[in-house]
C-alpha cells in the first residue's frame, strides 16, 4: 500500500481550488487531504465531521446538506463497498456482506460538483463492473485507489496517472480484474470487437492544433486569459495563436504575449526565466 | 416548577418495549450510560431510528436482543471497524432495516417539528434506496413548468429521544451548543429523556450566553445525572473515547460468546 501521506497529497490535488470542502465520517486520509489543501489555500474552509476543531457549522447535523443543496459546498470524498464502471457506489450490501449505509451518499453525489471517490483497496472484489445495491448514482469527478488516479469523463472512467511503483499497463492490463470489468462495463460495445478495442483518452490529439478544429468552444471563456507563444515556435504557429486570441470574445481579459528567441519547448530553454516572469506578472494583476 | 430531575433507572423506565427509540450520532451525545441501563431492564421490541447514523450503541442494543427494527443511514464503530452485532443480525434476517440516507433522516425530523406530513429533498434520483423505500415517494415539482422530479420523506415521530448532554438543570432545560440536532429530536418526539454531565444548579434560560445553545424544559420529560454517560465513547472535546475499550469490543463483537461476555462485564461495571 502506498504511503498515506501520498494518498493525502494525491486527494489534496483532487480538491485544489475548492472554496469548502467537507470530510464524512471516519475518513482519517481524506481528513488529512483536505487540511493539506487549506493549508496550500488558507482561504479554504473545511469541515470534518466529528470534529469541534474543524466544524464551521452551528445549526446542528443537517447544516452541512443546507449548505450543499444552496450550492455552497465544491467538493466531497465518498467511499465505497463497491464502486462500478459508471461511478456508481454501493454503501449497502453485496453477497453475504453488510456495509454500514449510505451515509450522505445519496444526496450529496447529486448535489456537490466535485465528488471524490477514494478506496485504498484496488480490487476486483471492490471496482466492479456493476455495483449491486446504488447507494449513491453515478457523477463522481476523480477515483483514487491505492494503485491509481482515474477522472470521470462522460460516463467513464479515464486512467491519468499511475502511483510510484506501479504501471498504467499493470493497471488496465493483468493484475487488476476489476478495473478492466470496469472498462468493459463503461464501454458496451468494446467486447463485439476481435480483438476487444478501448477508446483511450486522447484529449489533447483532439485539441485544435493536430486537427484545425477546437476540441472546445474558446468564446465560453470568460476568465482572465493569457496566451504565450515563442518567437520560434513552429509547432503552433503566431497565427494559430492570433486566431485564439480573436475567438477568447469574452474573456474577461485577454493577453497575448511573444517571447523571444523561443521555441515550442521554451520551459526547457534559457526564455525560460521570461515565460516564468509573464505568468507571474499576469497572475498578479488578476489580485 | 417541578423538578424533572430522576434516577437513571427511573429515567429508562419511561421507554416501553416495541417504542420507536430516537438515539444521536457519534459525534452528538449518545446516552451510553442509560444504554446499559435499557439492557438492564430487559426492554423488548426496540425500532431504532437513527439521528442519522449511530456505532456501538446501536450494535449494543441489537446484539443484546433488544431491537426488532432499525432506521439508519449507517451503523459502524468508526476506526474501530465494522458493527459485528449489526451486521450478524442482518446476516440472520433477523431484524428489519430500513436504509436511508443522512439528510433525508434530518428532514423526517424536521417535517415531524413543522407537524407536516413530509418535506421534500434534492438528491437521491438514481439511488436504489428509493425501490428499498417504498414510503419515499418521488413527483414532478407541482410548481415548475418543466419536468422536475423531486423526492419527499415523510415525517419521523419517534415515541422516545434519548441523548446526553454537558449541562441540564432541574426543570428540564438541557444546553446541547451547536448540537442543534438533539433540539430538532426533541422537537419531533413524544417525549425526551435526557442524561447529563453536570447538573447546572440555577435555570439554564436566565443565562443569556447558555439560553440561546439551550433546549428549553418544554420538550423535556426527565433528566438524569450521569457523569461520563457515554463511555465508552468520547463526548465533544471534553471527554475522549476509550480506545482500548473500543478495540476489545470491536474484536469480541464478532462472536455471539464473546459479545457476551463484555456486555455482562460492562453490565455489571
Amino acid at each position: 500500500m502506498p504511503d498515506p501521506r501520498f494518498l493525502a497529497a494525491t486527494l489534496a490535488d483532487a480538491v485544489a481550488g475548492s472554496r469548502t470542502i467537507a470530510v464524512g465520517t471516519n475518513s482519517p486520509i481524506p481528513a488529512a487531504a483536505a487540511l493539506l489543501a487549506q493549508r496550500r489555500q488558507p482561504a479554504t474552509v473545511v469541515s470534518i465531521l466529528g470534529s469541534t476543531r474543524h466544524n464551521p457549522f452551528t445549526d446542528g447535523g443537517r447544516e452541512l446538506f443546507d449548505f450543499a443543496a444552496q450550492g455552497r459546498l465544491d467538493s466531497f470524498f465518498l467511499g465505497g463497498g463497491q464502486i462500478d464502471g459508471a461511478g456508481n457506489v454501493n454503501l449497502v450490501q453485496a453477497g453475504s456482506t453488510r456495509f454500514p449505509g449510505s451515509y450522505g451518499s445519496a444526496y450529496l453525489m447529486a448535489l456537490v460538483p466535485n465528488i471524490v471517490l477514494f478506496r485504498e483497496e484496488h480490487s476486483p472484489r471492490v471496482l466492479v463492473p456493476r455495483v449491486e445495491f446504488i447507494s449513491a448514482a453515478g457523477q463522481p469527478r476523480r477515483l483514487v485507489t491505492g494503485r491509481a488516479v482515474f477522472h470521470f469523463v462522460e460516463g467513464r472512467f479515464v486512467l491519468v496517472s499511475a502511483h510510484p511503483g506501479e504501471s498504467a499497463d499493470g493497471i488496465v492490463g493483468g493484475g487488476s480484474a476489476g478495473c478492466v470489468l470496469a472498462v468493459r462495463a463503461s464501454q458496451p460495445d468494446a467486447a463485439g470487437k476481435q480483438p476487444e478495442l478501448f477508446r483511450s483518452p486522447t484529449g489533447v490529439m483532439a485539441d485544435s492544433s493536430w486537427r484545425g478544429q477546437a476540441a472546445y468552444d474558446p468564446g465560453r471563456i470568460t476568465a482572465p486569459t493569457l496566451i504565450i507563444r515563442g518567437e520560434w515556435d513552429e509547432l503552433t504557429p503566431r497565427a494559430m495563436s492570433q486566431s485564439l486570441f480573436g475567438q477568447l470574445r469574452n474573456a474577461k481579459l485577454r493577453t497575448l504575449t511573444e517571447i523571444p528567441r523561443a521555441s515550442h519547448f521554451i520551459i526547457a530553454e534559457t526564455g525560460r526565466d521570461a515565460l516564468f516572469a509573464e505568468v507571474q506578472a499576469f497572475l498578479a494583476r488578476q489580485r | 416548577m417541578t423538578s424533572k430531575r430522576s434516577s437513571l433507572g427511573e429515567l429508562v423506565a419511561q421507554i416501553p418495549d416495541g417504542a420507536l427509540l430516537a438515539i444521536p450520532a457519534d459525534y452528538s451525545g449518545v446516552a451510553m450510560a442509560a444504554t446499559f441501563e435499557l439492557i438492564r431492564q430487559g426492554k423488548r421490541g426496540l425500532r431504532l431510528v437513527t439521528a442519522p447514523t449511530s456505532g456501538l450503541q446501536a450494535d449494543l442494543l441489537i446484539g443484546a436482543g433488544l431491537v426488532a427494527e432499525v432506521e439508519t443511514a449507517g451503523i459502524a464503530l468508526g476506526e474501530y471497524g465494522a458493527a459485528e452485532r449489526f451486521r450478524a443480525a442482518w446476516a440472520a434476517g433477523s431484524m428489519v432495516i430500513k436504509d436511508a440516507t443522512c439528510p433525508a433522516l434530518h428532514a423526517g425530523f424536521q417535517a415531524a417539528e413543522k407537524g407536516v406530513p413530509f418535506l421534500p429533498l434534492r438528491g437521491i434520483l438514481g439511488s436504489d434506496l428509493l425501490s428499498a423505500r417504498p414510503d419515499w415517494k418521488v413527483i414532478q415539482n407541482p410548481l415548475a413548468e418543466s419536468p422536475d422530479p423531486i423526492v419527499l420523506v415523510p415525517a419521523i415521530r419517534p415515541d422516545v429521544a434519548l441523548f446526553h448532554v454537558a449541562l441540564a438543570d432541574q426543570h428540564g432545560n438541557a444546553w446541547v451548543g451547536v448540537r442543534r440536532e438533539l433540539a430538532t429530536l426533541a422537537h419531533a418526539s413524544a417525549r425526551t429523556l435526557v442524561t447529563a454531565e453536570e447538573i447546572h444548579p440555577g435555570n439554564l434560560l436566565e443565562d443569556p450566553l447558555l439560553a440561546p445553545g439551550t433546549l428549553p424544559h418544554l420538550y423535556v420529560d426527565k433528566v438524569a445525572l450521569a457523569p461520563r454517560g457515554t463511555w465508552p465513547l468520547g463526548f465533544l472535546d471534553q471527554i475522549p473515547a476509550d480506545d482500548s475499550a473500543l478495540s476489545r469490543y470491536a474484536e469480541a463483537a464478532k462472536s455471539p460468546l464473546r459479545f457476551a461476555a463484555i456486555l455482562g462485564e460492562w453490565l455489571h461495571a
